[in-house]
């Protein structure tokens, strides 16, 4: 079982030495040739358990495999296998895209004949081969992450973790990301993302881990995470005085209101006797919603 | 060595992008030699040449190496590094390895001066010096870079201790016109030990005492070790 898996992530926690802790106890597994997105909010430890797995962080408990090695005693393993694109990375604004994957790939081992071959393929990829000469300073924003998410996807490690690597991209760059990763899952590598946007996770997961306070409250297919939540729609209402339901939603003049059905959604508009304004099936947003409680349910 | 080639690959883009650094250094160096031999004449030139050599060494550890170290903590490409098979001797000997660009262009700067002097001499006896003393501002800038909160504030840091190490203390002039119980105080400065040790060597200084500048830098030497070995954390924090 355990051979199939790139990561397995065994209750890890971390305190920092201010007292504060990162995670308080974070399992998963990500299986290879998958894509297993890490889905929180801000302040989650989405970050923290990136940091144990990519070896920046020491846990203070738990420990995690990566294809087997272990964060805490195999170190330099891990390494071997792993690239990351850590959150809100700032490439050398002195970097051409062409410079960075070369560099790069230089210091993963790659001859010269392949480092040709591979920078021009993924820079390709990403969108960035007719600006590989120009400096990063020179770039969008969004082409300097793309050059990030270049790297380490062309580096060839077999498990490659990616801290919101879409955050500040447009809609079309986030699409050329998505297309080069869901290529690179197809070759089967391991690759863990984090993201605190749920289309983005339901798009792009094989495999999706919620994560809310240090803690991973979640894990399934964006499919089995869906049917976690006992409803099917939801209407969004104005003019309600109270919600029928406690998993409701209060947004002042507006309310969510769950339902089992569609059927059952209208029927409850009508027993408060307020107007609907839209009615749909429930996301994955819903479920996140549903497991974590939160702020939304003033249970924060 | 394909990981040292890399980091050093990546690590010496911004000086190919900004050459203006290295016409900067050529004018300094000109400025200097000019100003030295006007209030020195030819004694001025020949020591202008060891602070050169003391200047360079000791500024691309404190100054170049740990700026840059700095800047890639801030923009997150050494955790990068950091989660790479690169290890921190790769990394370091990388960066070493791109900053030389400075000490060479600096002795390219200087050789029309050294024909002319006919100071091979010099040039030995400050090469001697700056063996320990590469090492020495390496580690030291490393134990400062590591240190820091906020890399972002490492040239507030580190340019200060540069300058505060080069200009004030006898580098760009000798030790030997400083009293005695003084000229002892003063030499413990990595940077003045080196200046010293390499005019005594050259002949340029007239105080015979090999041995304290020598023991100063062999005292740095293993203080910039220690703390830079105990600064230096590669990840697992």
């Amino acid at each position: 079982m355990v051979r199939h898996m790139g990561v397995v992530a065994d209750s890890l926690a971390k305190r920092y030495p201010n007292g504060v802790w990162g995670t308080r106890n974070v399992s998963f597994e990500a299986k290879k040739g998958e894509i297993t997105v890490l889905l929180g909010p801000n302040g989650a430890g989405k970050t923290t358990t990136v940091g144990m797995l990519a070896t920046l962080l020491k846990p203070t408990k738990g420990d995690a495999r990566i294809l087997g090695y272990s964060t805490k005693k195999d170190v330099w393993k891990v390494r071997e296998n792993i690239a990351l694109c850590p959150q809100d990375i700032r490439v050398d604004s002195n970097w051409t895209p062409w410079n960075a994957i070369k560099g790069y790939l230089m210091i993963r081992g790659s001859s010269k004949e392949e480092i040709k071959e591979i920078a021009e393929r993924y820079l390709r990829h990403l969108d960035l081969w007719n600006v590989r000469d120009r400096p990063a300073i020179q770039l969008s924003g969004g082409q300097r992450k793309r050059i990030a998410v270049a790297m380490v996807l062309a580096s060839g490690a077999p498990v490659i973790f990616l801290d919101e690597p879409t955050s500040g991209l447009d809609v079309e760059a986030r699409y050329v990301v998505w297309k080069s990763l869901r290529e690179e899952a197809s070759k089967g590598k391991t690759i863990l993302l984090t993201t605190h946007d749920m289309k983005e996770a339901e798009i792009l997961g094989d495999y999706i881990v919620m994560i809310s306070k240090g803690i991973s409250v979640a894990s399934g297919t964006p499919e089995e995470l869906r049917v976690r939540i006992p409803y099917t729609h939801k209407v969004v209402v104005k003019g309600a005085k109270k919600l029928p339901r406690k998993e409701d939603i209060d947004l002042g003049d507006r309310k969510i209101i769950y339902a089992e059905s569609r059927e059952e959604g209208i029927e409850l508009v009508e027993k408060i006797d307020a107007a609907s304004v839209s009615i749909e099936e429930t996301s994955l947003e819903d479920t996140y919603l549903y497991i974590v409680g939160g702020v939304a349910y003033g249970k924060d | 060595m394909g990981k040292i080639s890399g980091v050093a690959y990546l690590t010496s883009r911004w000086i190919r992008r900004q050459p203006m650094w290295l016409v900067q250094d050529l004018f300094i160096v000109a400025g200097f030699a000019i100003l030295m031999f006007v209030w020195g004449g030819i004694s001025g030139l020949r020591n202008v040449l060891v602070a050169w050599f003391i200047s360079g060494s000791w500024g691309m550890g404190v100054n170049l190496v740990a700026q840059s170290i700095g800047w890639d903590k801030q923009g997150k490409t050494m955790d990068m590094f950091i989660a790479s098979p690169v290890k921190p001797f790769h990394y370091i000997f990388g960066y070493f390895i791109s900053s030389l660009i400075f000490l060479v262009a600096d002795f390219l700067y200087m050789l029309p001066l050294i024909f002319f002097l006919n100071a091979w001499g010099i040039v030995l006896a400050s090469l001697i010096a700056v063996a320990p003393l590469l090492v020495i501002s390496n580690f030291v800038g490393l134990a400062i870079v590591m240190r820091i909160k906020k890399p972002t504030n490492i040239s507030a840091i580190t340019n200060p201790i540069q300058m505060m190490l080069i200009i004030l203390p006898p580098v760009f002039y000798p030790a030997h016109i400083i009293p005695l119980p003084a000229r002892y105080f003063v030499l413990m400065l990595p940077t003045a030990a080196g200046a010293e040790l390499a005019r005594q060597l050259s002949g340029l200084s007239t105080w015979g005492n090999l041995w304290y500048p020598v023991a100063v830098l062999l005292i740095w030497l293993v203080l910039g070790i220690v703390t830079s070995s105990r600064a230096v954390k590669w990840g697992m924090e």
